[in-house]
């Protein structure tokens, strides 16, 4: 039967008709995760388009829905979100907006006042920035027993300046209702749809939406991520689609061009039979990558099974006050993570905990009441084992008010991350465990040439694009001194011998004067071993320069130690 | 536009007590002081340089168990 013509649908947000609350049944989390974290947003109206062909969906149609009895439709709905009240008067005053009076890429500019006046059409340019100023996001619903499509929401307000939430993966999402152009920035999520793929297939399709593959391709659909994983040859069914194991989650993100870092917990849990992670290389891991807006494919074991998500953000976490003498790893006190969970929702909050581990094995020392034995020689043969990593759902308290439909945290009580996968370009070939390294080892190097301990340091390594660097990274260390921006600027691109495009980059802060003292450059394009090649250092004290001078010439005899080109910031 | 509690303007950030980032910290020119050893034997330097980089954190995976475990 042929699709028929069908209206604009206007709700209110609270309406028992929003097409969201309808979905509200118990048997999924995400209608409830969603109406909460727009009530959040203070979602005041939903617009429905009624028919929307959808990409991804189409996608899936061909290859599994159309063959199907059950007479599924190929078109889906599509619903966006305001944060004010939208009529069907608010839609016909903006729809007469001017294209040529809009921002960038058509889309309307909410900050584009200086457009207004003097055009024939005042009101129509001032309902269509509202609308855009309002824009909460959109939700695709498919005609499926898992509704929900393609879907990206505006995060929530950053209130916290000084330890940001980093989101660096959101790209921006530009849509258009009749014809007006709406923009969003986030990170695309999507339910698991069980015809097509499992929560693997949806994480990894997460992954690879990232606005760090803007340059590089189109995102694939579910449906070419899963034909990508069984490229080789498998025991298992296209479709329904069954889930991914790693290799085959690997092979799908190498099928489109870019470079799969596969990364297993470096600790063993005998008891539960499965690997684990210690928080130090956990959060570091994701800080480094999520920074540079590569997502992180998490791998582990959560209530009744394996699963996988997509890490997608975090919050930073301040800089701790370490001794004289003693340095911090930065990344370590990092608190909280943001996940895109293919049974929840996007942008979801979870806190990363740690959890005791049972030495466990044939050479267990706890007697069978569960007390110690007396410290002895049996004790000393069995260590006690580093505390593992979990992942427990912590959503923020309600900030409009109670949600009316709160979800189950129940199932996210404990998620323990087994393994990590992150795709990046073929050209980054520094992984996170050797970048990880050869931080330390910088700090290790600075501690021999220094007489006396190190003042209180606080320590960190991230991947970042150069341009990204000179860009962002130069001015916001010396934003009090313009004159520095622009000398370190010239310096790098003038005196320091060509870099790759992805740089690794090793920071040094004096904790207790809250001072930003040393940036290290390391290529990324070597091959993935310690001792990395340092491109450049730039010392911001000038009484660091004597000892960068000192590891510059004892590098005449070991070219590891070398910090590069060495750049006075001061 | 984006509704607003209207005191929610006019309240501090939620971190304006906390110190800053990693990467939201800013040089300081002059307020750090640092030393250059006095150690003038370079072979024994250069131990002393190898010796910290062999304590360095070194991860391995526990036990390669993980990666034909199917995700669904």
């Amino acid at each position: 039967m042929p699709h028929e013509a069908e209206g604009l649908r206007v709700y209110a947000f609270d309406s028992l008709d929003n097409p969201l609350v309808k979905l509200i049944t118990g048997e999924s989390q995400s209608p409830n995760y969603i109406h909460s974290y727009l009530a959040d947003l203070q979602a005041k109206s939903v617009v429905e388009e009624v028919q929307y062909f959808d990409r991804d969906y189409l996608a899936a149609f061909s290859a599994f829905y159309s063959t199907s009895s059950a007479g599924y439709s190929n078109a889906c709905r599509r619903l966006h979100f305001f944060a004010q009240e939208v009529s069907r008067k608010t839609l016909e005053t903006a729809l007469r907006f001017d294209p040529l009076r809009t921002g960038e890429e058509g889309a309307v500019d909410e900050d584009a006042a200086g457009q207004e006046g003097g055009g024939v059409d005042d009101e129509a340019l001032k309902a269509a920035k509202g609308l855009q100023a309002s824009y909460l996001g959109f939700v695709v619903l498919r005609p499926t027993k898992a509704p929900f499509g393609r879907t990206v929401l505006r995060w929530y307000e950053d209130d916290q300046p000084k330890t940001p939430r980093v989101t660096s993966p959101s790209r921006e999402h530009v849509c258009h209702l009749a014809g007006l152009p709406l923009r969003v920035t986030g990170v695309a999520w999507q339910q698991q749809d069980v015809g097509i793929g499992g929560c693997a297939t949806i994480a990894v399709w997460t992954c690879l939406s990232s606005s760090a593959f803007d340059e590089f391709h189109a995102t694939p659909t579910t449906t070419e991520i899963t034909r990508h994983a069984h490229a080789a040859p498998s025991i298992y069914r296209l479709f329904p689609s069954r889930g991914l194991d790693l290799p085959q989650t690997c092979e799908a993100i190498r099928a489109i061009g870019l470079a799969p870092i596969p990364i297993e917990g470096d600790q063993f849990d005998v008891e539960n039979n499965h690997s684990y992670f210690t928080r130090a290389r956990f959060a570091h891991t994701c800080a480094a990558l999520l920074r540079s807006g590569y997502p992180v494919f998490v791998a582990g074991d959560i209530a009744g099974g394996l699963h996988a998500c997509c890490i997608v953000g975090f919050r930073e976490s301040s800089i701790s006050e370490p001794k004289q003498g003693e340095a911090d790893q930065a990344d370590e006190g990092i608190r909280y993570l943001y996940l895109n969970d293919d049974g929840l929702g996007p942008s979801a909050r979870f806190e990363i905990a740690e959890v005791e581990v049972d030495p466990g094995g044939p050479d267990d020392v706890t007697d069978q009441a569960g007390s110690s034995t007396e410290p002895g020689e049996e004790n000393e043969r069995k260590a006690t084992p580093p505390k593992k990593v979990i992942l427990r759902l912590s959503p923020p308290p309600p900030r409009n008010g109670s949600w009316k439909y709160p979800a189950d945290p129940s199932r996210y009580g404990m998620l323990v991350p087994n393994n990590l996968v992150v795709a990046v370009p073929q050209e980054l070939r520094l992984s996170p465990d050797t970048l990880y390294q050869e931080a330390e080892g910088r700090l290790r190097d600075l501690e021999q040439v220094h007489e006396g301990p190190l003042p209180g340091m606080v320590y960190g390594s991230r991947y970042v694009k150069l341009s990204e660097f000179l860009r962002l990274d130069v001015f916001k260390v010396l934003r009090k001194h313009p004159d520095l921006v622009a000398k370190v600027r010239l310096a790098l691109a003038e005196t320091v011998p060509p870099m790759c495009l992805h740089l690794a980059v090793v920071r040094f802060v004096s904790s207790a004067k809250e001072d930003t003292v040393l940036d290290i450059l390391l290529d990324t394009s070597e091959n993935d071993h310690t001792p990395v090649r340092a491109y450049a250092s730039i010392a911001y004290q000038p009484s660091l320069l004597p000892l960068l001078e000192k590891l510059r010439e004892l590098a005449k005899d070991d070219p590891g130690f070398d910090p590069g080109v060495i750049i006075k910031a001061f | 536009m984006m509704p607003s509690n209207p005191n929610e303007q006019e309240d501090p950030p939620t971190d304006s007590g906390l110190k800053p980032s990693l990467w939201e910290a800013q040089a300081q020119p002059g307020e750090t002081v640092f030393h250059k050893t006095e150690e003038e034997d370079r072979v024994a330097l250069l131990a002393r340089l190898r010796e910290g980089r062999r304590r360095v954190t070194r991860f391995q995976p526990a036990r390669p168990s993980g990666l034909s475990r199917r995700l669904d």
